[in-house]
C-alpha cells in the first residue's frame, strides 16, 4: 500500500516539475500528432498559432485539450510544419537526437528557440514518438548580440585607432615636404597651385582620420550627466549667427525643468552639432531650423527639425551607415551620422528621422525631423514615472 | 656654441623632414637615428640640447628615451612628436618630464614653436647651473679666480675695444685683465 502510495507521490513530483518547467515540453506522434504538451508549450503554442486556427482556439482550461490529437499541419504555417517534419525524419534516420535553433516572428517581432527532439522508443527498439523540448533563447540571444556588438565596437576602436597612427605618419610627411616646397614658390606659381592642391587633399585625409579617432573614441567616453536644456542652448547660440546669413531662421523651443539624462556633454553636443549642421546643409537656400527639447515619461527627446530638400527613399535605409554620404568631396566625410549613432546608442539612447524629400514627391514642401532620445536615470526622473 | 638636436623616429622619412626644418629654420644642429637603442650612446658622445622623439617605436619607445634623458641628467629636453595622440599618453608624458607634447600631422610652425622654447630653456638653465657652479666652488679663492674668469669673459662679450679700454671701463687692473683674456 505505502509503495504503491510513493510511487504515486513521485509521479505527482515528476508531474509538477514537467507542467511547471519553462521549457516547452512535447511528445509528437509520427504523423506529427500532438500527443501530449505541458502547460508552456499550450501558451508558446497559442501564441504561434496560424490565424485561421487562433480564431478557433478556447479560452483557459479547454485549451490543452485542443491541442491534444490535433495533427501541427492544422496548427501552425506550412512552412513551419514542413521543418519539423524534415527535422523528425532525421531522428529517426539517425535513431538520435537531432537538436536545432529556429527562428519565428509571430508578430513582426523575432523570437528565437532552441529545440531537441528525442526518440521515443517501443520494446522492440522502434521510435514510435518523438519527445521535443524547446526553449526560448530570444534573451539569451540578444545579450550575446549586445556582447558581440559591443566587442566590436571596442575592436573597430583599436584598430581605428591603430590605423590613424599609420595614416597619420605618412600625411605628416607629405603635408611637411609639401609646406617647405610651397615656400620656393611665388604664389602665383603653377608649381605653388599644385602644391596647394595637394596640400588641399592630405588635409582631407587628416581629417577623415580624425574623423575616425572620433567615432573610435565611442567607447572611451567620460560618463557624466547631460543637461540637456544647457547643451541645446549652447549648441544653437554656437550656430545662430551663421544661420543669419544663410537666410534660416532659428526657433527653439526647450520644455521648463528637464530632467538630466546619461551622457558626455560635449557628445551629447557634438550629436546636436552633427544634426543642425546637416539641417543647414539640406536648406541651402534658406528655410526654418526647429530644435524642441521635451521630456516624457522616463525618456527627454530633442528634435532638430528642418524644411530642408529631405532625404530620398533610396537613402533612407543608409543615412546612419559610416562614409554614407550624398555631399560633393570635400564637403564632408560621411562619418557624422554614424558617429552620432554610436554616442547615443552608448548611453542606450534611440536615434530616429522622419523625411519627405523634394526628389520623391516634387512640388510639395521637404524636409526632415531628427530625434535623439537619451532614457533618464532612475534616480533622476522628475515630475512623475 | 650651437645648440644641438637629437632626433628619434622610425620613420626615417620623417627624420628628414625634422633635418629639414630644422636646417632651413633655425641655427641650429640636427643628429637623427630611426634606432631607438643607439640613443644612449649617442647621449654619451655628444653633447644634446633638446631630444625629439616618437612615441611608439620598437625597441625603447617615446617614454623610454625619456626615462633614459632624465636619468643621465644633463638637462635635455625631450620634446614627444607622435601620431598615436591620446589624452592619457599626453598627460602620462607630461607628468613624466616632457618639455612638450605635439602631435601628428603638425604645422612646422608649432614644432618650431615649441623647439625654440627648449632651446630657451635649455640656455637658461645651463646658464645658471654654470654659475651655481662658481658660487659652490671652494676653496674661496678658486671661486674668485672662476667668477673672475667669467666676468671677463662676459665683459668681452657685451664691450668692445682693447684691454686698455676695457679696463677703464669696468675698473679693473689692466695686467690682471690682460691675463685673465689670455684664457
Amino acid at each position: 500500500m505505502a509503495e504503491g502510495r510513493a510511487r504515486i507521490e513521485s509521479e505527482q513530483i515528476f508531474q509538477r516539475i514537467v507542467e511547471q518547467a519553462t521549457d516547452l515540453i512535447y511528445i509528437l506522434d509520427l504523423d506529427l500528432r500532438v500527443v501530449w504538451l505541458n502547460h508552456h508549450a499550450v501558451t508558446v503554442f497559442s501564441e504561434l498559432l496560424a490565424p485561421g486556427s487562433r480564431r478557433v482556439l478556447p479560452g483557459g482550461e479547454e485549451r490543452t485539450s485542443f491541442f491534444v490529437g490535433r495533427p501541427l499541419a492544422e496548427l501552425f504555417h506550412p512552412e513551419d510544419v514542413a521543418f519539423v517534419r524534415r527535422k523528425m525524419n532525421e531522428v529517426v534516420v539517425a535513431g538520435d537526437s537531432v537538436s536545432y535553433d529556429h527562428t519565428i516572428t509571430p508578430h513582426g517581432e523575432q523570437t528565437h528557440f532552441s529545440t531537441k527532439l528525442i526518440p521515443i522508443r517501443d520494446d522492440a527498439g522502434r521510435v514510435t514518438q518523438i519527445l521535443g523540448i524547446t526553449r526560448d533563447v530570444t534573451e539569451a540571444r540578444e545579450l550575446d548580440q549586445r556582447i558581440y556588438n559591443a566587442e566590436k565596437l571596442a575592436s573597430i576602436g583599436i584598430l581605428a585607432a591603430g590605423v590613424a597612427h599609420e595614416i597619420n605618419n605618412p600625411l605628416t610627411i607629405i603635408l611637411g615636404f609639401t609646406d617647405l616646397l610651397k615656400e620656393r614658390f611665388s604664389p602665383d606659381a603653377q608649381e605653388y597651385k599644385d602644391l596647394e592642391l595637394i596640400e588641399y587633399n592630405a588635409n582631407h585625409a587628416k581629417e577623415v582620420v580624425q574623423q575616425m579617432l572620433g567615432f573610435a573614441r565611442v567607447t572611451e567616453g567620460m560618463h557624466d550627466q547631460v543637461d540637456v536644456a544647457s547643451s541645446v542652448q549652447t549648441v544653437t547660440s554656437i550656430v545662430r549667427h551663421t544661420l543669419a546669413n544663410r537666410k534660416i531662421s532659428l526657433h527653439v523651443e526647450i520644455d521648463e525643468e528637464l530632467p538630466s539624462v546619461a551622457g558626455d556633454p560635449r557628445e551629447y553636443q557634438q550629436v546636436l552639432f552633427n544634426l543642425v549642421n546637416n539641417a543647414v546643409a539640406a536648406m541651402s537656400r534658406g528655410g526654418v531650423l526647429t530644435v524642441r527639447a521635451k521630456g516624457r515619461a522616463g525618456w527627454v527627446d530633442v528634435e532638430v527639425e528642418d524644411t530642408g530638400v529631405g532625404i530620398p527613399d533610396r537613402c533612407k535605409p543608409r543615412v546612419f551607415d559610416p562614409f554614407f554620404t550624398t555631399k560633393r568631396v570635400g564637403e564632408g566625410t560621411g562619418l557624422g551620422l554614424s558617429l552620432c549613432y554610436g554616442i547615443v546608442r552608448k548611453y542606450g539612447g534611440k536615434i530616429d528621422f522622419v523625411s519627405t524629400s523634394t526628389e520623391d514627391h516634387p512640388g510639395e514642401p521637404g524636409g526632415s525631423t531628427f530625434t535623439v532620445s537619451l532614457p533618464v536615470p532612475d534616480g533622476d526622473r522628475k515630475g512623475g514615472p | 656654441m650651437t645648440q644641438h638636436i637629437l632626433a628619434v623616429d622610425d620613420e626615417p622619412h620623417m627624420l628628414k623632414l625634422l633635418e629639414r626644418i630644422v636646417e632651413e629654420k633655425t641655427p641650429y644642429r640636427i643628429t637623427t637615428t630611426s634606432n631607438s637603442l643607439e640613443v644612449p650612446g649617442l647621449l654619451e658622445r655628444h653633447a644634446f640640447d633638446v631630444v625629439v622623439t616618437d612615441l611608439k617605436m620598437p625597441g625603447m619607445d617615446g617614454l623610454d628615451v625619456l626615462q633614459t634623458v632624465r636619468e643621465r641628467g644633463r638637462g635635455e629636453q625631450v620634446i614627444i612628436i607622435t601620431a598615436f595622440g591620446t589624452l592619457d599618453s599626453a598627460m602620462t608624458a607630461l607628468s613624466s618630464g616632457v618639455f612638450d607634447y605635439i602631435i601628428k600631422p603638425f604645422k612646422k610652425e608649432a614644432f618650431l614653436f615649441s623647439l625654440h622654447r627648449a632651446m630657451r630653456w635649455v640656455q637658461k638653465q645651463r646658464e645658471v647651473e654654470g654659475l651655481q657652479a662658481i658660487f659652490e666652488t671652494e676653496p674661496y679663492e678658486e671661486a674668485r679666480e672662476a667668477f673672475d674668469r667669467e666676468y671677463v669673459r662676459r665683459l668681452r662679450q657685451r664691450a668692445s675695444g682693447d684691454v686698455a679700454a676695457l679696463a677703464e671701463r669696468s675698473g679693473m687692473n689692466p695686467g690682471q685683465l690682460e691675463e685673465l683674456l689670455q684664457d
